[in-house]
Parts: structure tokens; C-alpha cells; sequence
């Protein structure tokens, strides 16, 4: 699969196969976001990873229940940890740190569309309940959470702006 | 890997028999793995201007990204005029290399799109996301087309702004220098995933 062709064919996934997924490709997953770009090179953020039944299904209770985020086999949670972003302040602090995790959680995307996995970026929680039902460290908030596995959905393509109305040139 | 810059032509295949309006005029072989491997941060570039339907495909990846909501809270500025790109440089902390590129992408949010139907969070958090989704898709597909970027966060997001005259409510995050590399940046060292990556119970 070509990365345009992944960028294409990559779906928000919300039902999934109650299949695990090989080793290889989670490890495939996870080599591509930690290849992402970050302010200074300062990677602030961290990935956790969720196997475990009662914790996806407390982390799918914290994301307004969206239930679909239980039944992936595997839930990946990025966390922004600022405290790495320190160097550049407050704006490392607030900013970068939240852009280097979602950088990575977009990498982790691409990737896992051409492995032939599918996620969907999952946004809407309560920070709270998310830092407590995985037992986060103090120090670090989720920013994005997927949940990775193979797809038992196709869904069709969301539409997008006509070229004209997204971009402005100067 | 090969500098992606200095790839030759060849290393595309052509598809003009299967040339559609929404389609790229050639379809590069690289693929997600191999640019995400091979992206690095271009701070030196060529004279050399980037051809139109490059530009254009670097667009429509960028128009692939996810979003929250799929409401896409976010706008993208093609730059060309030096002085503009000038004053982008000026608010970027003076990052002189801004302005050497043919080419500046600036991203900008627009928060009202996603505030909308998600409120604050949307303003805050999503939008921010969106558009770094969006820049990412971008940079992936300039290392597929032989092209360099380097992602500059507008120090002076209020400057930035001015310099390109935004509408109110949008704000320019991220400053895309879009160009042919005369660069060969050593690779940046990355943790081991076993430092990255927490298992939990």
C-alpha cells in the first residue's frame, strides 16, 4: 500500500474483529510513532497501551461510553507529558507536548492502515476518568486514544471541502 | 535511507493512463513506513520552484486527515510572496529559513467550526488536533514527492496572523516551509519503545 493509498483508505473504524493483533504489526504501529517529528526533538509523550478488559471498558465509560473503544484488542493512549516540553515553557508545557502526542497518535494511524488495522481517533473523554481508569502517572494528560484492531466495519468516506474552500493562496 | 530529495524521477510511477481530476498525475511507490522513516526536518532548500500538481497532491493529503467530528476546524494558506513569507519568518522567531522556501503552508485553526458542536473542548483541544492531522498528512506526502518540510510552531501566532491577514477566529499554528531539500540532516535519535511505550495492567 502506498502512503497515498493509506491516506485514503484510512477509516474511523468503530466495530472490530474479535481477533488479536500479531505482535509484528503492533510493533510496526508503535516504531512509526515514535519516528514522529516533536518540538526540539523532545518527544513529550508517552504511549500506553491497554490490553486488559476491565480497563478498556472503564476507559470506554470515560469516553462518553462509546462502547466500541472495549471491544478493540488492543486501546493506545497518548498522553501529552509537558514536563518534558519544559525547555520552551509554557507554550512547550501547554502546546507542544499536546502536539508531539497528537503527531504520533497520527502516525500510529497511517501506520496501522497499512498493516490493515484500523483505529478511530477517540477525543471526547473526561480527562479524569481516563488518567484514573489507567492508572496514569501523575504528570501526563491523554490527548488521544485509539483503539487498534482489525475492522468488522467498512465504513464509507466522510466528505471533505472542495480544495477552493479549504486552501487560500496568497 | 536515501535522501528522499535526490530520489530519481524514475522511482515514480507514471499513471497518466489512469488520470482522473481528483487523481495525482503520478503515483509515487513509497510507502507509510518508508515515509515516516525518511521525513526529517529541511531547513535549507532549493531555488527551485515546486511544481503545481505536487503542491496540489501535498494539498489533498492534507484534506484526508481526520477530524474531529469530521468538521475539519481548520484552514490552510498557500504563501508565495516573499514579503509575506518574510514576516512569517519575523513572527517565527526569525527563522530565516522560512523564507528560503519556494513554498509556505501555514495552518491555521479555526476554532468556531469545531466549537460549533463541541464547544470548548472543540475550540481548545480539537481544532489543535485537526490541524496537526492535517499537517501531518501534508509532510508524509512532500516525502513521497521528493519534497522537504520542517514543522515551525508561529512563535508569535498573533504576528503570523497579521502578516497573512486571517478573518477573526482563526490563528495561524503551524508554519509549513514546503520546498526541494539542499539538506542532509543527520537523523534525530528517538527513545527505545521500551522507554515509550507503557504496558498497562
Amino acid at each position: 500500500m502506498t502512503l497515498w493509498e493509506a491516506i485514503r483508505a484510512r477509516r474511523s473504524v468503530r466495530a472490530y474483529q474479535d481477533r488479536d493483533i500479531e505482535p509484528k504489526k503492533l510493533e510496526a504501529v508503535l516504531e512509526a510513532a515514535n519516528l514522529a517529528p516533536s518540538a526540539g526533538n523532545l518527544q513529550a509523550y508517552e504511549i500506553h497501551l491497554i490490553r486488559d478488559a476491565k480497563t478498556k471498558r472503564a476507559l470506554a465509560a470515560a469516553s462518553l461510553d462509546q462502547q466500541f473503544v472495549a471491544q478493540a484488542p488492543v486501546v493506545l493512549i497518548f498522553c501529552a507529558h509537558p514536563s518534558r516540553s519544559a525547555k520552551y515553557g509554557s507554550r512547550g508545557a501547554q502546546l507542544y507536548s499536546v502536539q508531539d502526542a497528537t503527531i504520533a497518535a497520527a502516525y500510529a494511524q497511517l501506520a496501522a492502515t497499512a498493516e490493515g488495522l484500523a483505529t478511530c481517533w477517540v477525543g471526547a473523554f473526561d480527562d479524569e476518568a481516563v488518567i484514573r481508569a489507567a492508572q496514569l502517572p501523575a504528570g501526563q494528560r491523554p490527548v488521544a486514544i485509539l483503539p487498534l484492531g482489525y475492522p468488522a466495519e467498512q465504513p464509507a468516506p466522510t466528505p471533505r471541502r472542495a480544495l477552493a474552500d479549504l486552501v487560500h493562496r496568497h | 535511507m536515501p535522501r528522499t530529495g535526490r530520489r530519481p524521477e524514475s522511482r515514480y510511477v507514471c499513471s497518466s493512463l489512469l488520470s482522473q481530476v481528483a487523481r495525482l498525475q503520478c503515483q509515487p511507490v513509497m510507502n507509510v513506513l518508508e515515509a515516516i522513516a525518511a521525513r526529517q526536518s529541511i531547513r535549507v532548500y532549493q531555488a527551485r520552484d515546486i511544481e503545481p500538481e505536487k503542491l496540489e497532491a501535498v494539498l489533498r493529503a492534507a484534506n484526508q486527515a481526520p477530524s474531529a467530528g469530521n468538521l475539519q476546524a481548520y484552514h490552510i494558506y498557500v504563501v508565495r510572496h516573499q514579503a509575506t513569507k518574510e514576516a512569517l519568518a519575523a513572527a517565527a522567531a526569525n527563522q530565516k529559513f522560512l523564507a528560503t522556501a519556494p513554498v509556505v503552508l501555514v495552518f491555521a485553526t479555526d476554532g468556531a467550526r469545531s466549537a460549533a458542536k463541541f464547544g470548548a473542548r472543540g475550540e481548545q483541544v480539537y481544532a489543535v488536533q485537526d490541524t496537526c492531522a492535517a499537517v501531518c498528512n501534508a509532510m508524509l506526502a512532500a516525502v513521497e514527492l521528493g519534497l522537504g518540510t520542517c514543522w515551525v510552531d508561529a512563535v508569535d501566532e498573533q504576528a503570523a496572523s497579521q502578516a497573512l491577514g486571517l478573518p477573526p477566529g482563526q490563528r495561524a499554528a503551524v508554519l509549513l516551509p514546503l520546498g526541494y531539500p539542499a539538506e542532509t540532516p543527520p537523523r534525530t535519535p528517538r527513545r527505545p519503545l521500551s522507554e515509550l511505550v507503557s504496558y498497562c495492567p
